[in-house]
């Protein structure tokens, strides 16, 4: 799940630092590009530091197998 | 053994500090981009690509006085503009003396109106994906094919237009007042590409023609 987790963050970075720096955007969609891209590697880098960060507080049963 | 009962819990209580820490700085980001974007502090300088919608420059719709309209090669006095609308993509342009220059509807172009004719100067932004002879081909012309009426073409070829890569696409069409025929010309940009269309009546075309020439031969990207 972690992973997953941890992977969708990366996707989300990566795509977000793509269409701030390489998408060619159409010049009526600027401000669109501005907001979609901010928010992906907004949420993006936020993933990543959340998925470092957290600790789990008690091993769920199936995981003591 | 260890109680279960924590996990139960729900767990927005169960994240530790620096978790809850890096979310709530995560939302206060997003209202803030949310303001940026959409909201009050739009008006800020937004950093990147051009933005279209930005004020128009003074200079770009004044000619300019300096030494810099000399005679084309078929003796005409040029009058030289500074388009400065669109950053990344200023350019610079001669037109004859006697020619009305106006500024165009969307900022970076201008409308051109003269004795026996008329043309515009814009600039046209080509999707990354394209090419600028793919994308005049067949995105452009059969764009014209449709809005004009009895479209035909006369001519397509791979031009220099100041060292930059051009295609120019001749054509014959009709209007209310009679056939016209109009050179088109996309100019290969930095960021978007340079569309000079200039359109006379069949039967003024000729006298117009070295106009026509030593427009585009004048045309000048200036980034």
């Amino acid at each position: 799940m972690r992973r997953i987790f941890g992977f969708l963050s990366l996707a989300a970075l990566g795509l977000g630092v793509y269409l701030k720096v390489a998408y060619d955007v159409p010049d009526s969609q600027e401000t669109l590009n501005f907001f979609v891209s901010g928010f992906l590697m907004i949420i993006g880098g936020a993933g990543l530091l959340i998925n470092l960060l957290w600790k789990p507080t008690g091993v769920a049963p199936k995981d003591k197998e | 053994m260890p109680d279960p009962s924590h996990l139960r819990v729900p767990w927005v209580i169960r994240m530790n500090k620096k978790v809850m820490v890096v979310v709530c700085l995560t939302l206060v980001a997003l209202v803030v981009l949310g303001l940026y974007s959409f909201g009050p502090w739009r008006q800020g300088q937004r950093p990147g690509k051009s933005n279209l919608a930005a004020t128009r420059y003074p200079v770009s719709v004044k000619p300019t006085p300096e030494p810099a309209a000399p005679a084309s090669a078929g003796g005409l006095e040029l009058a030289g503009y500074h388009n400065r609308d669109v950053k990344e993509n200023y350019y610079s342009v001669r037109v004859p003396q006697g020619w009305q220059v106006q500024a165009g509807k969307v900022l970076g172009s201008y409308s051109l109106s003269f004795a026996g004719g008329s043309g515009t100067i814009e600039l046209m932004d080509v999707p990354d994906n394209s090419t600028l002879a793919l994308y005049a081909l067949s995105q452009e012309e059969p764009r014209l094919k449709k809005t004009l009426a009895e479209y035909q073409r006369l001519d397509y070829r791979k031009i220099e237009v100041d060292g930059n890569e051009a295609h120019q696409l001749v054509f014959d069409s009709q209007s209310d007042a009679g056939g016209v025929r109009t050179v088109r010309t996309y100019i290969a940009g930095q960021d978007c590409a340079a569309v000079v269309t200039l359109a006379a009546p069949l039967d003024a075309y000729a006298g117009v023609q070295a106009a026509f020439s030593d427009v585009l031969a004048a045309f000048h990207w200036e980034n």
